[in-house]
C-alpha cells in the first residue's frame, strides 16, 4: 500500500525533470512491485489503480484533449466486458482475442453515435452517450438468452492468484498511456486540441471537426472496451448494473480525470490514486456516503482548479521556481536563427505558392452572391473578382457586408444565392476545411487563438494542413513565426499574448496553411502607429511572395499602401470599384462614409 | 379490443407526457436563458419528491398542495446553485464542458446528501388516492395521473403567460437573447440568471410533487429524469418552453405505446430511440426554431 501511494510524486517529478530516466525507473518499479506488495488485498488495490489509469486515459483522450465530454463511457466498458465474457464462456474464444474483439465492438458502436452527435454543437454528445449506455443496460437485463439477464455472467477461475492479472493490467495501462502520448504527438493529436480550444478556428485551419472528433471517440471507445474485457475475468462475474453503471463506471471515469487534470497525460494516474485510496478509506469510515466526497471534490475542482491537481501543482512549482531564482529556464529565449527585423522571406521562398487561375484568368470569382440573415440582406448580388497575385482592399461602412463576404467565400456561411469559384473549382457551400485545403485561408476579425496551445503549436497545427509529418510542420511553423516576428514567443501559451501579437499569430496561422488566397479581416484594427507599420511591412512581403489578398480594413493607411484595387461595399452591394486613389475621390464613396442623407436613397 | 388498448395507451402516454413537459420546461428555461444544461435537474426533481413525501408522512399534506412548498424550496436550491457555483464559472468564461461537469457534480452531491439523510431505501407513496381509477367508455383513467397532468399543464401555461406578459418574463427573454444588450436597458443580467435557474429548479420540484403518487422514490431516481428532461428539451427544440410541451407529449406517447406494443421492459429504450431518431433527422427539434 505504501509502495503505491508514493508513486504519483515520482510521476509528477519525472514529468518535469529528466523524463526518460524517471519513466524507466517508474516502469521498473511497477514491474518489481509484486515483490514488495505481497498481500492480495493490496495487490488488488494496485490492480484497480492501473485499471482506472487506463480508463481515465481513454476518457481523457476524448474529454480532456478533444473537448468532448462523455457521460456514458460505461457503454463501451460494458460492451467490451460482455463481448469478451460471452465469447469465452460460449464458443471458448481465448481471452486475448476476446478482449480485442470487445474493444473492436465498442469502437464500431461508437461510430454511429459520433456521426449523429458530432455534427451538432452543444451538449448533445455528452448526453446521447448516456442514453446509449442506459439502452445497453436495459438490453443486457432483458435479453436473457444472450446475456443471462440481471443475474449476469459467471467466469470460471482462470488464474490461481492475482499476479498474472497484475501484469496484464499493467501492460494495458502502459499501453493506453503510450497510445495517448503518441496520438498527442501526431497530426491527429494537434487537431484534437485545436478542436477543443476553438472549433471554428480549427475548421478555418483545415481541420474537419466531425472526422477528427470521431477518430478520437473511436480510439477512446476501443481502449475502454479492451479494459472492460480485462475487468470481466478479473472480477469473476459481470452483470448489467455493474458494467453499465452510470455512477460506478461513467461518472467514476470522469472523476478520475477531473481530479487529476483534464487534458493532462499525468492527470489520470494522479486522479486514480486519489480515487482508489480514498474509496477504500471512505468506504470503511463513511459507508454508502463516500460518493459525497467525490461530488464535493468534483465541484471544488471545477470551480477553483479547472486544470486539476496536476495542473495546480505545476503552477505552484512554476511559481515557486520563479521565486527561488531568476535563472529559470527561459521559455521566452530568442532562437538563434531569428534574423533581425524579420526580413526573412525572400521572393520565391516556401510561401510563394502563386496562383492557379481558372480558365478566365481569375483566382477568385464571386458571382451575384447574396446572403440573407432572416429578413436582413447582408449581401445582395455582389460580384467580386481577384486576379492571381492581386491585393484587393474591401472597404465600406459598418454593416456593409464585408465580413459576411469573407465568411461566405471561406465557407463559414452558405450564400443564399450566387456562386463562388476558386480557380477552376466551384467552392459554393463547401465546408471551411475543404476550402482551406484548396488554398484559401482566412483570419478572424475577433482573433481566435487556440488558447491552451503554445504559439508554436498554433502555427504548427495550421501547417499540418499540408502534411502528415509533424516535424516538417514544426519547421514550417518556425519559419512562419520568424516571418511574422513572433519567434521569441513560440513557447508562450496563446492565451497570454497581447492583442497585437494575437493579430500576428492569426496571420501566421493563416499563412501556415500555404494559401494561394488570403482573406484578412481587419488585421490592423486596434494597432498603434508603429504596430501598423510592422503589419503593413509583413503584408507587403506576403504580397511580394505572390499570394493574393482580400483585405477588409478600416485603417485607410493600410488599404492605400497595399491594395492594387479597392472594392467599396455599402448596404450589401458594390458601391464602387477601382484604384485606391480613384475610389478615395469618388463622391458616392465619400457620401456613404460621411453619411449624407441621400445615401439612404440607394437602399 | 385492439382499438381500446390503443386509445388507452395513447391517453396514458399523453397524461404522462404532460408531466414530462413540466420537467423539460424547467431545463429548457434554464438553457434558454443561461445556455447551461442543468445536469442536476432530475436530482432536483428527486428532492421535490422527498419534500412531498415527508410533508405527507409527517403532516398529512396532500401531495398536490405541497407543490406550493416544493416549488419555493427548489427555487432556493436552484438560486444557491446558480449564485455560488454556476455563476462564478460562467463569469470566468469556462468552456462548456466545465459547466456540464459542474452541474453533474451538483447532481451527484444532491443524491449523496439525500442518501445520507434518508438512506438508499426505496419508498412508495401509499394512499388509496394514489391508486384510484375511474372508467369512461371502457377506458380506465388513473386519478393521480390525471390530476398530475392537469396541474402540470396549468403550471406550464402559467409559466408561458409569465414569460410573455410580465416584466419578469420580458427581462428573462431579453437576457436570453443577449445578456449584454439587456444590461444596457437596465436589466441586471446576473440577477436574471439567478431567477431563471431558480424558476427552472422550482419547476423540477413541482414536477416531483406531482410525480410522487405515481412513481417510487429513492435517492437515485434523479439521473434517469435528468436524461428524460434533456430528451424533452431536445425534442421540443433547445430553449423553447412551448416546445417542451410538444417534446414531453411525444416522449410520453413513445414510452406508453412502446410499453404496450413492444415490451414493458423496453419502454425507456423506445423513448431513447425516438430521441436519437429526432436528433439525427431534425436536430433543431420537432417545433423548429422559436424562443419560448
Amino acid at each position: 500500500m505504501d509502495g503505491t501511494t508514493r508513486q504519483p510524486q515520482v510521476v509528477a517529478l519525472s514529468a518535469i525533470g529528466t523524463r526518460g530516466v524517471g519513466l524507466l525507473l517508474l516502469l521498473v518499479a511497477f514491474l518489481l512491485l509484486p515483490l514488495v506488495v505481497r498481500s492480495p488485498y493490496h495487490l488488488h488495490l494496485v490492480i484497480l489503480f492501473l485499471l482506472w489509469v487506463g480508463l481515465g486515459e481513454s476518457w481523457n483522450l476524448l474529454g480532456g484533449f478533444t473537448g468532448q465530454v462523455s457521460f456514458g463511457h460505461a457503454a463501451f466498458f460494458g460492451v467490451g466486458a460482455y463481448v469478451t465474457s460471452l465469447l469465452y464462456i460460449g464458443p471458448g474464444v481465448p481471452l486475448v482475442v476476446g478482449g480485442l474483439l470487445g474493444g473492436l465492438f465498442a469502437a464500431v458502436l461508437s461510430i454511429p453515435i459520433g456521426l449523429i452527435c458530432f455534427r451538432l454543437r452543444g451538449p448533445y454528445f455528452a448526453l446521447t452517450i448516456l442514453g446509449i449506455a442506459e439502452i445497453l443496460r436495459i438490453i443486457a437485463i432483458n435479453w436473457r438468452s444472450l446475456t443471462m439477464g440481471p443475474v449476469g455472467v459467471l467466469f470460471p477461475p482462470i488464474f490461481r492468484d492475482k499476479l498474472p492479472f497484475y501484469y496484464i493490467v499493467l501492460a494495458l495501462a502502459v499501453l493506453t498511456m503510450v497510445v495517448v502520448w503518441m496520438t498527442l504527438r501526431s497530426k491527429a493529436g494537434y487537431y484534437f486540441r485545436a478542436l477543443r480550444d476553438d472549433q471554428e478556428a480549427a475548421n478555418a485551419l483545415g481541420v474537419d471537426p466531425t472526422r477528427f472528433k470521431l477518430v478520437s471517440l473511436v480510439l477512446s471507445a476501443f481502449m475502454t472496451g479492451l479494459l472492460g474485457g480485462f475487468f470481466a475475468p478479473y472480477q469473476g462475474y459481470i452483470d448489467p448494473d455493474v458494467v453499465f453503471s452510470i455512477p460506478d463506471v461513467s461518472i467514476a471515469m470522469i472523476v478520475v480525470v477531473v481530479l487529476g487534470g483534464m487534458g493532462n497525460l499525468w492527470g489520470p494516474p494522479v486522479g486514480a490514486i486519489i480515487v482508489v485510496v480514498l474509496s477504500e478509506f471512505l468506504r470503511t469510515t463513511l459507508g454508502e456516503a463516500h460518493l459525497l466526497v467525490y461530488a464535493a471534490l468534483m465541484i471544488v475542482i471545477v470551480v477553483f482548479l479547472p486544470d486539476g491537481l496536476v495542473g495546480w501543482l505545476a503552477r505552484l512549482s512554476a511559481r515557486w521556481a520563479s521565486r527561488r531564482g531568476p535563472a529559470a529556464p527561459a521559455a521566452e529565449s530568442v532562437p538563434a536563427t531569428m534574423a533581425p527585423g524579420g526580413r526573412i522571406l525572400a521572393r520565391g521562398d516556401r510561401l510563394a505558392v502563386g496562383g492557379n487561375p481558372g480558365a478566365n484568368g481569375f483566382l477568385l470569382r464571386a458571382e451575384k452572391v447574396s446572403k440573407a440573415f432572416g429578413g436582413l440582406l447582408a449581401l445582395q448580388g455582389v460580384d467580386v473578382r481577384v486576379r492571381p497575385g492581386e491585393v484587393l482592399g474591401l472597404i465600406g461602412p459598418n454593416g456593409a457586408g464585408k465580413t459576411t463576404l469573407l465568411s461566405v467565400v471561406s465557407g463559414f456561411e452558405r450564400p443564399t444565392a450566387g456562386r463562388i469559384y476558386f480557380g477552376s473549382h466551384d467552392i459554393t457551400g463547401l465546408p471551411p476545411h475543404r476550402i482551406t485545403h484548396l488554398g484559401v485561408a482566412r483570419t478572424f476579425q475577433i482573433v481566435r487563438p487556440l488558447k491552451k496551445m503554445t504559439v508554436l503549436d498554433n502555427a504548427l497545427t495550421a501547417a499540418l494542413a499540408n502534411t502528415l509529418h509533424v516535424g516538417a510542420a514544426r519547421e514550417e511553423a518556425e519559419e512562419i513565426l520568424r516571418f511574422v516576428e513572433l519567434s521569441h514567443r513560440r513557447n508562450t501559451l496563446a492565451a497570454s499574448l497581447t492583442l497585437e501579437e494575437r493579430k500576428r499569430l492569426e496571420l501566421a496561422r493563416a499563412l501556415a496553411t500555404r494559401p494561394k488566397l488570403l482573406l484578412l479581416d481587419e488585421v490592423a484594427a486596434g494597432l498603434n502607429d508603429a504596430e501598423t507599420k510592422t503589419m503593413v511591412g509583413i503584408l507587403e512581403r506576403i504580397r511580394d511572395a505572390g499570394i493574393s489578398i482580400v483585405a477588409v480594413e478600416h485603417v485607410m493607411q493600410v488599404i492605400m499602401s497595399i491594395s492594387d484595387r479597392v472594392v467599396v461595399l455599402n448596404y450589401g452591394q458594390v458601391l464602387a470599384e477601382g484604384k485606391p486613389a480613384e475610389v478615395a475621390q469618388n463622391p458616392e464613396v465619400i457620401q456613404a462614409y460621411l453619411g449624407v442623407t441621400e445615401a439612404s436613397d440607394r437602399a | 379490443m385492439g382499438g381500446l388498448i390503443l386509445v388507452q395507451s395513447v391517453l396514458n402516454g399523453l397524461l404522462l407526457g404532460g408531466l414530462y413537459a413540466l420537467i423539460g420546461a424547467g431545463m429548457s428555461l434554464i438553457f434558454g436563458v443561461l445556455r447551461v444544461i442543468n445536469l442536476a435537474h432530475g436530482e432536483m426533481l428527486m428532492v421535490g419528491m422527498y419534500v412531498t413525501f415527508w410533508l405527507f408522512t409527517l403532516f398529512g399534506v396532500n401531495p398536490y398542495l405541497s407543490v406550493l412548498i416544493s416549488f419555493p424550496v427548489l427555487c432556493l436550491l436552484g438560486a444557491v446553485t446558480q449564485r455560488f457555483l454556476v455563476g462564478p464559472i460562467l463569469r470566468k468564461g469556462a468552456p462548456e464542458e466545465n459547466q456540464l461537469l459542474l452541474t453533474m457534480g451538483v447532481g451527484l452531491g444532491i443524491t449523496e446528501v439525500v442518501r445520507l439523510l434518508f438512506t438508499a431505501n426505496y419508498r412508495t407513496f401509499s394512499t388509496p388516492f394514489a391508486t384510484a381509477t375511474f372508467t369512461v367508455a371502457g377506458i380506465s383513467i388513473s386519478l393521480a395521473l390525471l390530476s398530475a397532468f392537469a396541474i402540470a399543464l396549468a403550471i406550464s401555461l402559467l409559466l408561458y403567460a409569465v414569460l410573455l406578459k410580465t416584466n419578469l418574463g420580458r427581462s428573462l427573454r431579453a437576457t436570453a437573447q443577449d445578456k449584454d444588450a439587456a444590461s444596457l436597458y437596465g436589466i441586471d443580467g446576473d440577477r436574471v440568471y439567478t431567477l431563471a435557474f431558480a424558476i427552472g429548479a422550482g419547476l423540477a420540484g413541482a414536477a416531483g410533487s406531482l410525480l410522487l403518487p405515481i412513481f417510487y422514490l429513492s435517492p437515485t431516481v434523479g439521473a434517469s429524469f435528468t436524461l428524460k428532461a434533456f430528451i424533452v428539451t431536445v425534442l421540443g427544440g433547445m430553449g423553447s418552453v412551448l416546445g417542451a410541451l410538444v417534446g414531453g407529449l411525444t416522449l410520453g406517447l413513445a414510452e406508453s405505446l412502446g410499453a404496450v406494443y413492444v415490451s414493458t421492459a423496453y419502454r425507456d429504450v423506445i423513448g431513447y430511440l425516438v430521441f436519437i431518431i429526432v436528433l439525427s433527422l431534425r436536430p433543431s427539434g420537432l417545433v423548429g426554431r422559436s424562443r419560448f
